[in-house]
């Protein structure tokens, strides 16, 4: 009696973890679209890409066309590449997602969203959708991500610490820059904390900013392949630039810090501890300081020492549909009127203040009457602008910090330029080859 | 009593015996049941996944290929594999050696200690304990941070080391370990000390006055009286101790991330890289199991020992 009962246990606890593992293993190839009309669809939006009033908006709209109603989540950044990537690989997975521009060639890559080349032409309805946003979102030609909005880098200055120091107009060209901001320093001469320009060594967009102004990049596509492209003759010369720029400009304490250290950028600028930042909100900055406005700022796109301006690293996101959804139809749908110019025009730009997704919005908002002027340079900005290397490895490199060292530890002196960066192509070409 | 019970028994009807058989069972199912849903599945998993290259795409469209020892070979052929496993020892090393001294000594503090000194000391230390370890590790990050970090500040006040405001902890493998012990320690020490005082207040004062009557200084008292008499409570906290420790993870991945260059990575940092930021959860997996290979023959000579010498575990 006593051995059947040990026997069935047994039994029952093997056929449950079979069964257990089986469901993990097991998970379907293809995704089934349901044939009936769903009740609802989830989305997930990242917190801060959207105002209240432009999610009900869309979800209005969206109720209004279809009868379906929506579910919709709203994600932190933090530890975001494994909650997508576990959310993408359950068999009910949100609909919709919400993703950073340099994140999406990683889960189109591994099969987790849908293509979406068949309907390009459709979505984007004659625009040009922003290079830094579509870029990211292109695996070996295929569409797999949407662009919803832009935040270019530029250089947010406080004013009144400019006049201050006797500038009166916003400087064209490197040298001029350095000039001011040469002007600043001695204006706060003893001042052992203050940076005329705050740029933590660890932030390493502003590098890569330095590195494509030389004419540079961090890696490139060779026969199909990645590589690493740290130690190419015009990388090494945007980095040492870039070096050169950041001890000089910000804080010794700096150059070991990250952009998620404390105090972030915003804050020191925001407190006064700092006379610009390469950053792409100024509301955040406004919000992160005693009493200052939007108004008390101004933006420039960043010179690059060669002339011209250096291509802005663009943050933002882009819509994928997930390949295991059932509601794909209706997910699609949904894409369509938030990367609407309607719904572009009047909450991503008017009440978000985000760049919209194409070229002809941004030039026809920066052409309106009422354009503020602070925004002036994110516009400008976003006409030129850049995004990480799109291999699917690419969010690795992101992910394991070795990007944020390698302008550690050339901006502490560790380490020489070029040892750095031999290392990091070493360290890149592994991951790339995976 | 045993008898007296057995006896009892034989006098129940059969029926009645064979349901409080099943008495222990049916109580232990719910937690047997979460026992194998939430630590039997996925161990089994585990072990599966080792001799696959499971990775993100499997994740998405569940297609991956079985691979044998391929997994279990490339992680013994990578350098940073033994290396990250040599640093994980020393550095548990001088955790647990660290903790334990400092623990003894303030346990043995506590014994001097009057009332109100000893709450107050008590109180200090349980508060330390009870803060959750992602917390301190933040808190510690900006005690340690360049710039505006406190510990620097005070550190160039003491006029020593020259200016070192500026100085960053997380930019320099040692100072980085440093900076790491002091954290793990200063929260593994209240555990220690307050069992350590505990098991010294059970210690046979006799024997201690027998020592002080021959002429024994406190130190002496302290390590040939005091020591031997509380050893199995130091043995117990030792062994937890080595356990905990060598599984520090929250602390390393907030205060350092495993740099500079990845010196500071122990196997578990090691391992949460490979599986969950590279996404080569086969070789995590793989790398998983022969660190619990290595662990299991090492206390399976200890265990061995310690049978051998006649100590019950």
């Amino acid at each position: 009696m006593r051995k059947t009962w040990r026997t069935a246990l047994v039994a029952a606890a093997t056929s449950f973890i079979v069964a257990l593992s089986g469901c993990s293993m097991g998970a379907p190839t293809g995704s089934s679209q349901s044939t009936e009309k769903p009740k609802e669809i989830t989305v997930w939006l990242m917190a801060g890409d959207l105002s209240d009033d432009g999610v009900k908006a869309i979800n209005d709209e969206f109720t209004k066309e279809t009868g379906v109603k929506v579910n919709l989540q709203t994600q932190e950044w933090g530890d975001i590449v494994t909650k997508v990537t576990t959310a993408l690989s359950t068999s009910t997975p949100p609909d919709l997602i919400d993703m950073g521009n340099t994140q999406v060639a990683g889960f189109a890559a591994s099969g987790g969203l849908m293509d979406l080349t068949s309907k390009k032409d459709e979505l984007a309805n004659g625009k040009t959708w922003l290079k830094g946003l579509e870029d990211p979102a292109t695996v070996d030609g295929k569409l797999y991500a949407v662009p919803f909005f832009g935040a270019s880098r530029v250089v947010i200055y406080n004013k009144k610490m400019w006049a201050d120091a006797g500038i009166t107009a916003a400087p064209t060209t490197f040298d001029e820059l350095e000039a001011d901001l040469d002007k600043v320093a001695a204006q706060h001469k003893g001042e052992k904390d203050f940076a005329p320009f705050y740029m933590p060594g660890k932030y390493w967009y502003a590098a890569l900013q330095f590195i494509w102004g030389a004419g540079g990049d961090i890696a490139k596509k060779e026969g199909g392949t990645w590589k690493g492209s740290a130690s190419d003759a015009k990388t090494l010369q945007g980095i040492k630039e870039w070096k050169a720029f950041q001890n000089k400009y910000s804080t010794e304490a700096s150059r070991s810090l990250d952009e998620g250290d404390q105090p972030t950028l915003n804050q020191v600028l925001g407190a006064g501890k700092a006379s610009a930042i390469l950053n792409n909100s100024v509301e955040t900055v406004a919000k992160n300081s005693d009493g200052m406005t939007v108004d008390d700022f101004g933006t420039f796109a960043m010179p690059a020492p060669e002339g011209g301006t250096q291509p802005s690293m663009i943050a933002g996101s882009d819509w994928g549909i997930a390949a295991k959804s059932k509601n794909q139809e209706y997910a699609y749908k949904w894409l369509k009127i938030a990367t609407s110019d309607d719904i572009q025009e009047k909450y991503v730009y008017g009440s978000t203040g985000w760049l919209p997704n194409s070229t002809e919005l941004v030039q026809k908002i920066m052409n309106s009457s009422d354009f503020p002027e602070y925004k002036k340079g994110f516009f400008e900005a976003a006409l030129n602008s850049k995004a990480t290397p799109n291999s699917p490895n690419w969010t690795t490199i992101e992910g394991d910090q070795s990007i944020n060292e390698l302008f550690g530890t050339i901006a502490t002196g560790n380490e020489s330029v070029e040892a750095a960066a031999k290392d990091f192509d070493q360290h890149a070409d592994e991951v790339f080859a995976k | 009593m045993a008898q007296t019970a057995a006896q009892a028994i034989d006098q129940v009807p059969a029926d009645h015996r064979i349901r409080r058989g099943h008495t222990p069972a049916f109580l232990l199912t719910p937690a047997g049941l979460i026992l194998i849903v939430l630590v039997f599945a996925p161990l089994a998993f585990l072990c599966f996944t080792s001799f696959t290259d499971f990775n993100q795409r499997s994740l998405f469209t569940g297609e991956f290929n079985v691979t044998g020892f391929a997994q279990f070979a490339n992680v013994l052929a990578d350098d940073e594999f033994y290396k990250a496993l040599l640093r994980t020892f020393l550095f548990t090393f001088a955790l647990v050696a660290g903790s334990m001294l400092i623990g003894m000594g303030v346990g043995h503090m506590m014994t001097r200690l009057g009332g109100v000194m000893r709450y107050i000391v008590t109180f200090v230390l349980i508060f330390a304990w009870a803060m959750p370890n992602v917390a301190s590790s933040i808190v510690w990050k900006w005690l340690f941070s360049p710039g505006y970090g406190i510990v620097n500040w005070m550190l160039s006040r003491l006029h020593v080391f020259g200016d070192v405001t500026n100085m960053s902890w997380a930019n320099n493998t040692w100072l980085a370990f440093v900076c790491i012990w002091l954290l793990v320690v200063w929260q593994a020490v209240p555990y220690i000390a307050i069992t350590l005082y505990a098991a010294e207040t059970q210690a046979d004062l006799s024997c201690i006055e027998a020592a002080q009557l021959d002429g024994a200084g406190p130190l002496r008292i302290y390590w040939q009286i005091i020591v031997p008499l509380i050893q199995p409570s130091i043995m117990v906290v030792t062994m937890l101790s080595i356990i905990w420790d060598f599984n520090v993870f929250n602390q390393i991945w907030l205060v350092s991330a495993g740099g500079p260059k990845g010196t500071t990575s122990t196997i578990g940092v090691f391992t949460y890289k490979k599986a969950f930021v590279d996404f080569n959860i086969g070789q995590g997996a793989a790398i998983s199991i022969i660190t619990t290979v290595i662990l299991m023959l090492l206390t399976s000579i200890y265990i061995r020992n310690l049978l051998k010498s006649g100590e019950d575990l």
